[in-house]
């Protein structure tokens, strides 16, 4: 039972993420999965901008020349030269130090709002499509109300509640996006619970939460997947959005958005502020963009629509 | 389609109540007692004992939030605890310069759009294509803010074209209204041109690809009539409904947008709000927005239906 149900369940996740070529290649889905991404040239650029940007974030307190914090008195403004690559702020803090630690705020958040909102979402959405009728209504009636509030809406009644700060926009962040990651699951668990091989674990005698977890979790993969891909630069966006309007990560701590709100007021005298926290925000947004496309294209080799 | 329209609506209200739920909540999930916010900063105990009465703070949850929507139903959206104006007011007073701009954006969207996403769909991997293409990748990946930013640099701190912020009203002085205008509205309309004009080019090249579409050109039809009255009309179908379910996202956008051209609109008295708590002033802002995006997207579904009546066939059977 542990093998036909197992190999069951494998197989046609890996059939349904296409992962039938590479025979020869053999080896695990995933390196194989990873090699065909890397052929596709939105694929290679994506992953080498995210890559190199989350590098410089990881590894900021080791590159950068300054503490972000450190003011140096009499060196405000400064334009870009080779001691401030990227100049300095209003209280002589070295912007390119701030703009690599600003990073880490971004990737945290961008991430980890979206894993919490995926094992949420995931999880009650395969509890809903399994179970169906109350849970179903209760939990999908839940998402429909959080989906009457457009995104940046949800996040500021969330920060009205708890008040600003980077922890608060992941949250908020993180139950925005619960909603898609649940109809995602949900959709997936009532196809496939048709299906023959879940009636044949079932006649084998596997429990309800043997044949979803083992069986039908595996074939939501590639919707998750693209799902995931796509709302990761979208919620590094609203992290930025939120931190711009005052809400997110506070001064003196960096994060792009802020500073971008802080480079407002000097737009005449220090136009190079607003221009590289701005730039490295582009830059990952892009990246995970193009990452997002390949990794679909990948998935469904069919697709036309975006979004 | 009466059918279909009511039971749209009627679907629409339980949403719109737990959304109210959600709104009422706000005021009491926030660490304080919640009659301090509605009755201001400098309340004496006597106006705050009145508020607390009038709240029906001594009463249960329930029978407070029937007292608070049945307030709202009325049009009483309660006082600002800042100003001591009556909330609606400030909403009414702001409502125009955010229609201006969501308009104004929703315009350079769809006409930058368009611009992007044709050529690429009536001559693929040409180098108009890859060019409109690029174009709309970066147009997604890019920050509002930081956009709107570029352009003040750009055209109002160099070039000294364009005011750098500021709002007059179209019905004051409509050529003055339209440079203030421009920046704000051309920067929302890049920014969601990204989605748009990609599912333009996607829409146009899969109409293309269609029977009837082979059968026009085989009767010898000229390819510009061909394309013009045959692919274009039924390509943008659902483009009509991606664009109106975008003024969800111009709303959303319009939020920062108002900040950086310091725009006097409902976003930045939303935001005003929740900076001086004033939770009265939060909570109606939210609900007000909330109706508007769930009308809007009721909108766009029952002109979905009209506009394509396969889709009427389809759910009038299935209900």
């Amino acid at each position: 039972m542990n093998l036909s149900d197992e190999a069951d369940g494998a197989r046609s996740a890996s059939e349904a993420a296409g992962f039938r070529m590479d025979k020869l290649n053999g080896g695990h889905p995933a390196y194989a999965f990873l090699k065909r991404l890397l052929r596709s040239r939105s694929g290679r650029f994506g992953l080498f901008l995210v890559l190199a940007l989350i590098f410089l974030a990881l590894f900021a307190p080791l590159l950068v020349p300054f503490s972000p914090l450190e003011m140096n008195r009499g060196d405000e403004f400064e334009p870009p030269s080779a001691r401030y690559l990227f100049g300095t702020d209003q209280f002589g803090r070295d912007i390119f130090s701030r703009v690599l630690h600003g990073g880490r705020i971004s990737l945290l958040v961008g991430f980890g709002s979206i894993g919490v909102a995926g094992l949420i979402g995931v999880g009650s959405g395969l509890l809903a499509g399994y179970m169906l009728g109350m849970v179903d209504s209760v939990v999908m009636r839940l998402w429909d109300v959080l989906l009457a509030f457009p995104n940046i809406f949800l996040g500021i009644a969330v920060v009205a509640v708890l008040g600003p700060g980077p922890f608060v926009s992941a949250l908020a962040i993180a139950v925005m996006n619960m909603p898609h990651f649940s109809r995602i699951a949900r959709a997936a668990v009532i196809a496939e619970k048709q299906k023959e091989y879940v009636e044949a674990a079932r006649a084998l005698g596997a429990s309800n939460w043997r044949i979803v977890i083992r069986s039908i979790l595996p074939n939501t993969i590639p919707p998750l997947l693209a799902q995931i891909a796509t709302a990761i630069p979208r919620a590094i966006l609203l992290e930025a959005s939120l931190s711009f309007l005052g809400l997110g990560t506070q001064p003196p701590r960096p994060s792009w958005g802020n500073m971008l709100e802080d480079s407002r007021e000097f737009l005449t005298r220090a136009p190079w502020y607003g221009l590289f926290p701005g730039l490295a925000l582009f830059l990952l947004v892009l990246g995970l963009i193009f990452l997002a496309d390949a990794i679909r294209d990948l998935l469904d080799p069919t697709r036309q629509n975006i979004d | 389609m009466r059918v279909y329209f009511l039971r749209r609506v009627f679907e629409l209200l339980p949403v719109l109540f737990l959304a109210s739920i959600v709104v009422f909540l706000l005021l009491h999930l926030a660490p304080g007692d919640p009659s301090y916010f509605v009755a201001g900063r400098d309340a004496t105990p006597e106006v705050l004992e009145a508020v607390r009465q009038k709240m029906g703070l001594d009463k249960a949850l329930h029978i407070q939030y029937l007292i608070w929507l049945w307030d709202i139903l009325r049009g009483n959206l309660g006082q600002s605890a800042l100003s001591d104006q009556p909330v609606a007011k400030l909403i009414w007073a702001r409502l125009p310069a955010t229609l201006h701009l969501t308009v104004g954006g929703l315009l350079a969207t769809v006409l930058l759009s368009l611009l992007a996403g044709l050529p690429g769909a009536l001559r693929p991997n040409s180098k108009v294509d890859h060019f409109w293409s690029a174009y709309s990748a970066a147009a997604f990946g890019i920050p509002v803010f930081w956009l709107g930013i570029l352009f003040i640099l750009l055209f109002s701190v160099r070039l000294r074209w364009l005011p750098p912020s500021g709002y007059v009203s179209f019905l004051e002085d409509p050529a003055r209204s339209l440079r203030f205008l421009l920046m704000p509205a051309l920067t929302l309309g890049i920014a969601n041109s990204g989605v748009l004009s990609r599912f333009i080019k996607f829409s146009v090249l899969e109409t293309l690809r269609q029977d009837y579409i082979r059968t026009a050109r085989s009767k010898g039809l000229a390819e510009r009539i061909v394309i013009r009255r045959h692919a274009l009309r039924n390509a943008l179908i659902p483009v009509v409904t991606v664009a109106a379910l975008m003024v969800g996202r111009l709303l959303g956008g319009a939020v920062v947008i108002e900040v950086v051209f310091a725009w006097p609109g409902l976003g930045r008295l939303l935001l005003q709000g929740i900076n001086n708590r004033d939770y009265p002033v939060v909570q109606a802002t939210l609900l007000f927005v909330v109706l508007i995006f769930v009308t809007v997207n009721l909108i766009t579904d029952l002109l979905y239906v009209y506009l394509d009546p396969r889709v009427q066939l389809e759910r009038s059977s299935a209900a």
